[in-house]
């Protein structure tokens, strides 16, 4: 079936995806102010990576606010893009169209829905290597731009000094490495197991793009040359 | 799916058609039927439905479909009959215009464009109607799981 979604485009389009990697995301119910992390499912799981949805519902609600997050974490920043095609392919609602405004800022690549009030009630973007979904899924619909640019921030921003101080969120000792030109070049030799315990961790490289292969993560740069990547690690518990 | 029928959260109160093919084909497998999961594509004009939820008639998504997924008999193709759990459609003589008598559709042959079945049903007889609602059992035929 020909789709008017460009894939190829997105690809280029991606720029702060290609050289961030998202590993053992997870989310822990701090994340949206005024918001209760209700239920916490890992929906399938492949070689390539997992899916988890969490199911939010706003605190001190009458009705039924509910909104549903779904996270998919690949290898690569392309294989986000496929899987952000596939959600587009199980839509039924033809031509669904890119953020404006707002949401244009949110994810590398996005696209959304809207009642015909302009509320934006569905989201889905991709940011490096994980394809995400925010969805308003109650009987009362809610506009979910304002939880989508939360997530988004909390997986590119650097964390906030209260995170730090509080040991939420640690920056661990910088990887300086040779980046071979053109070939893959490990980062980190074995990433930690993905459990709770481990954490999550956002790597960040200046340039290049990051990948994982087994349970290595590489980077390969297009000139090569010393390159300094960010690591912070989250907890999880 | 099974925790929000006995009355918790599940995953929220949306569903979509590929939702409903699962459901409708997984439970009536589990007592002794024998239904696919099949998609009709691509983006096709629909006639005045009622979708599932709802009690209004309506053309949802500015007049079209982009896909649209039911459990199926055997091959899943025109000569064979489908149960659509997602919507219901005009029963009677012109399902293009009103009144519209709902009509859910279970074991309906899909059918073709020249007789009035499932296909006449769901799409105005048009180019961008009928003519491409197509069935798609040679990549979508499947059997999945709900969850």
């Amino acid at each position: 079936m020909e789709t008017q979604y460009d894939q190829k485009a997105w690809e280029q389009e991606t720029k702060l995806g290609r050289r961030l990697y998202i590993h053992n995301f997870g989310m822990t119910g701090t994340e949206f102010a005024g918001w209760e992390l209700v239920k916490i499912s890992v929906a399938s799981h492949s070689p390539d990576g997992s899916e988890k949805v969490y199911m939010w519902k706003r605190k001190a609600s009458k009705l039924e606010e509910l909104v549903q997050v779904r996270v998919i974490e690949s290898s690569y920043w392309r294989n986000a893009l496929q899987y952000h095609h596939d959600q587009l392919m199980h839509s039924m609602r033809p031509e669904i169209p890119r953020g404006k405004g707002k949401t244009a800022a949110i994810g590398d690549i996005q696209h959304v829905g809207q009642t015909p009030t302009n509320e934006t009630t569905a989201m889905i973007f991709t940011r490096g290597n994980l394809q995400i979904s925010v969805s308003s899924v109650g009987l009362s619909p809610v506009d979910v731009t304002t939880l989508a640019k939360a997530l988004d921030n909390k997986l590119t921003k650097p964390p906030t000094k209260t995170d730090e101080k509080k040991m939420v969120a640690k920056r661990q000792k910088p990887l300086k490495v040779k980046a071979k030109k053109k070939e893959m070049t490990v980062l980190i030799d074995t990433l930690p197991e993905p459990t709770p315990k481990s954490g999550w961790t956002r790597v960040l490289a200046t340039d290049g793009e990051i990948r994982k292969e087994g349970d290595t993560l590489y980077i390969v740069d297009e000139k090569g040359g010393d390159r300094t990547v960010e690591v912070i690690t989250y907890k999880l518990e | 799916m099974i925790e929000r029928l006995n009355g918790g959260i599940g995953f929220g109160g949306l569903v979509n058609c590929t939702d409903s093919a699962n459901t409708v084909s997984t439970f009536s497998n589990l007592i002794g039927c024998d239904l696919w999961q099949c998609r009709m594509e691509s983006s096709f004009r629909l006639n005045p439905i009622i979708a599932i939820g709802y009690d209004v008639w309506a053309i949802p998504f500015d007049g079209f479909f982009f896909y649209h997924e039911v459990a199926w008999k055997g091959a899943c193709n025109e000569y064979t009959n489908v149960f659509d759990g997602c919507l219901k459609v005009d029963g009677d003589a012109d399902p293009t215009s009103p009144p519209h008598t709902p009509l859910l559709p279970v074991n309906m042959l899909f059918g073709d464009c020249t007789t009035m079945n499932y296909r006449l049903r769901l799409c105005p007889p048009t180019a961008d109607g009928c003519a491409g609602c197509v069935p798609q059992p040679g990549t979508t035929r499947q059997r999945r799981l709900i969850i």
